[in-house]
């Protein structure tokens, strides 16, 4: 994506821009702020990181598990910052930084509060039980709030959820996915439908568009799918060639959708970054059984290729985007 | 010339600034997500080659110095290959030459001072300080200037000093962003040595919250125990933290007698010195400020990354109880927010931009 720094900076090297009007460029295209923009900064940066060391300061509390306050003061004092919080919110309107630092301050005292009431009763459930209610009870938070953050950390709570639940379960309902790359297969599947419905749903809802929060859908789409391969790789007793056509069909769809259809450099790099890794450890495993040094020659230049190969067509391609 | 682009060379040229001919088609430099896969294949092929010479070159292990010597010409071989730059097959060439070479090096090295912990890495930062400068390749400075950070760390942590090594690796990463445009001929190095810098400055705060234990394979068991204290680490950080506000202030020609300035500044060390204890908030503070101060997206994310990071982290750092971790952010907390609502009062919104 092109922005005002990156022309200036390639204007300065051109040339086209000389040392003593440097100063002029930058503020005539305001990449050095000016007050107001400052006090929008400095005002942001007070507001998440003050909420949310308050926060952390409750969970951490909690926590520690101090006898000497009863379990009605430690009930007392989440729901009352859980209250507080969602007053503000009200108060505040939907759209402004507070009011969204209100909302996560009171998604992460919800599950401060089911952490509490676990602990204070010891009901004997599942950690994954925690995070998968900690998700189910944000849900209308989420759906009013509108805003990228509070899904992305509902798709992070799920997410530790499924771990924990492979963890204790090893498999779905104790019949499907129960090999040690389940936990990979159920990330894998929860993260690219979320990605898939995400990228749908930003056409309507344009607040879903923040390209970072769809980037860290597709990293989590990406990463288990990956490992997945290089297991069936590198894995002597159980070899399978699912994961290979699944990661093929999942690398053929990103380089034609963020290609083709919806453009994104990065989605095409990480694509092409897993295509790397999958190919020379499927080469290597094969070649260096021996420890011939050609074979090693043959991997340094192979990767070198690759990499040389997938930079030029990332370099045309981030070309093609500016034009 | 996209539409957009041309919109801001008119823009440039009406104000008086840019001069010459339109520029043709502009080739912007590569984001950092293709620099990083860059990165990741150079650093592959290293290993592939440094595998190679394992297995085909076995003579060239038995002596040290032939080692160094074959390091230092891979090297300078990677030097001559990275300055001509034919294409993008020949860069990745030699950024992993040039990393297998050092490898071969830094192994001479360990070799030559007979495993001598603080030599051996001073030694290696002093070898990527010059590959750092004159490498006339992105990600190699930044590697280099990242290895120099972390070199220089692990010989201060055999010295028992390591706790000041952050606030001067902050302080030279600061230099660098705050001086970007300063120097246009170097305007490249000065970019690369500043996010290979952050980054370590990045790693080397994990390590303090994690202990030494995630470097602890790289370095001996016991360190001197001297006058060098995390807390002083963490005035050392404050003071940079300090600097950077009043030399952002200073650009904007508000004097330390100002108001404005008197503010400003008085909330920094507020908050540098609420958060001592919750280590990391000046680190990622002093990135955001750095990132904001030029625009820069990459930096903006790593602060707020770090930020997420260190915080949460936090949890697990074993030399306190959650009581009094709980303790220090709820004191953050409030300090901030009360910040938050105390600045608006003393300086009214719209003042502060006849102020800069």
């Amino acid at each position: 994506m092109i922005t005002p720094r990156s022309l200036i900076i390639r204007y300065i090297e051109q040339g086209n821009i000389p040392a003593e009007k440097i100063a002029d460029a930058l503020k005539a295209m305001q990449i050095r702020p000016d007050g107001k923009g400052w006090r929008t900064f400095v005002d942001s940066f007070l507001l998440w990181l003050g909420g949310l060391s308050l926060a952390f300061a409750v969970m951490f509390f909690i926590a520690y598990n101090w006898y000497d306050i009863g379990r009605y003061a430690k009930f007392g004092m989440i729901e009352g910052l859980i209250v507080l919080a969602i007053i503000a919110y009200c108060k505040l309107g939907p759209d402004t930084v507070a009011s969204k630092v209100s909302l996560i301050v009171a998604t992460i005292c919800l599950g401060v509060l089911l952490a509490l009431y676990g602990q204070t009763y010891q009901t004997g459930a599942d950690p994954w039980q925690l995070f998968f209610n900690w998700a189910l009870l944000m849900l209308p938070w989420a759906l009013i709030g509108r805003f990228s953050a509070i899904w992305i950390v509902w798709a992070i709570l799920i997410n530790i959820s499924i771990v924990l639940y492979h963890q204790t379960f090893r498999g779905v309902f104790g019949i499907m996915l129960t090999s040690e790359t389940g936990m990979l297969w159920l990330t894998f599947l929860f993260n690219t439908l979320t990605l898939i419905t995400w990228e749908l749903l930003t056409r309507t809802w344009h607040w879903l568009s923040e390209r970072w929060a769809i980037r860290l859908l597709a990293l989590g789409s990406g990463i288990p799918v990956t490992w997945l391969v290089l297991f069936s790789i590198f894995e002597y007793r159980d070899v399978s060639s699912v994961p290979l056509l699944i990661w093929a069909i999942w690398l053929a769809s990103m380089l034609f959708i963020y290609r083709r259809i919806k453009p994104d450099l990065f989605m095409l790099a990480g694509s092409c970054l897993s295509g790397i890794t999958v190919i020379v450890s499927f080469v290597g495993k094969h070649l260096l059984k021996n420890g011939d040094a050609g074979a090693f020659l043959f991997l340094a230049i192979l990767v070198i290729c690759l990499g040389a190969g997938a930079a030029f067509w990332l370099k045309n391609v981030h070309q093609e985007y500016q034009s | 010339m996209s539409k957009y682009t041309e919109q801001i060379w008119t823009t440039l040229q009406q104000a008086g600034i840019a001069q010459g001919d339109k520029p043709g088609k502009t080739s912007l430099a590569s984001p950092w997500y293709v620099k990083l896969l860059l990165a990741f294949s150079g650093w592959l092929a290293a290993i592939f080659i440094l595998g190679f010479i394992v297995a085909g070159f076995q003579f060239v292990f038995r002596n040290s110095l032939v080692a160094g010597l074959v390091g230092a010409m891979m090297i300078g071989g990677a030097f001559a290959i990275l300055r001509v730059r034919f294409n993008e097959f020949v860069e990745h060439l030699g950024l992993a030459t040039s990393l297998a070479g050092q490898a071969l090096v830094i192994y001479t090295i360990f070799e030559v001072t007979s495993h001598n912990e603080t030599a051996s890495w001073l030694l290696v930062a002093l070898l990527e300080i010059p590959l750092a400068i004159f490498m006339p390749n992105f990600v190699h400075r930044v590697f280099s200037s990242f290895t120099v950070a972390i070199a220089f760390y692990i010989a201060s942590l055999e010295m028992g000093i390591s706790y000041v090594v952050g606030g001067i690796v902050m302080f030279i990463a600061a230099l660098c962003w705050l001086n970007e445009f300063s120097y246009p001929q170097h305007m490249k190095k000065i970019r690369a040595m500043g996010y290979g810098l952050i980054l370590a400055l990045v790693a080397l705060k994990c390590t303090f919250l994690f202990g030494s234990g995630t470097i602890g394979w790289l370095v001996s068991k016991k360190h001197p125990e001297t006058w060098a204290q995390p807390w002083i680490g963490e005035i050392f950080m404050g003071l940079v933290a300090i600097y950077v506000v009043w030399n952002i202030l200073q650009r904007y020609g508000q004097s330390a007698s100002k108001q404005l300035s008197i503010i400003t500044l008085l909330g920094t060390i507020l908050v540098c010195a609420v958060s001592m204890k919750a280590q990391g908030i000046t680190v990622g503070m002093v990135i955001l400020l750095l990132g904001f101060f030029g625009a820069n997206r990459i930096l903006l994310g790593l602060g707020i990354t770090s930020l997420l990071f260190y915080i949460s982290s936090y949890y697990y750092l074993l030399d306190t109880t959650l009581l009094d971790k709980s303790q220090s952010l709820l004191v953050v907390g409030l300090v901030l927010l009360g910040v938050r609502w105390l600045v608006p009062r003393i300086v009214p919104m719209g003042k502060e931009t006849q102020h800069v």
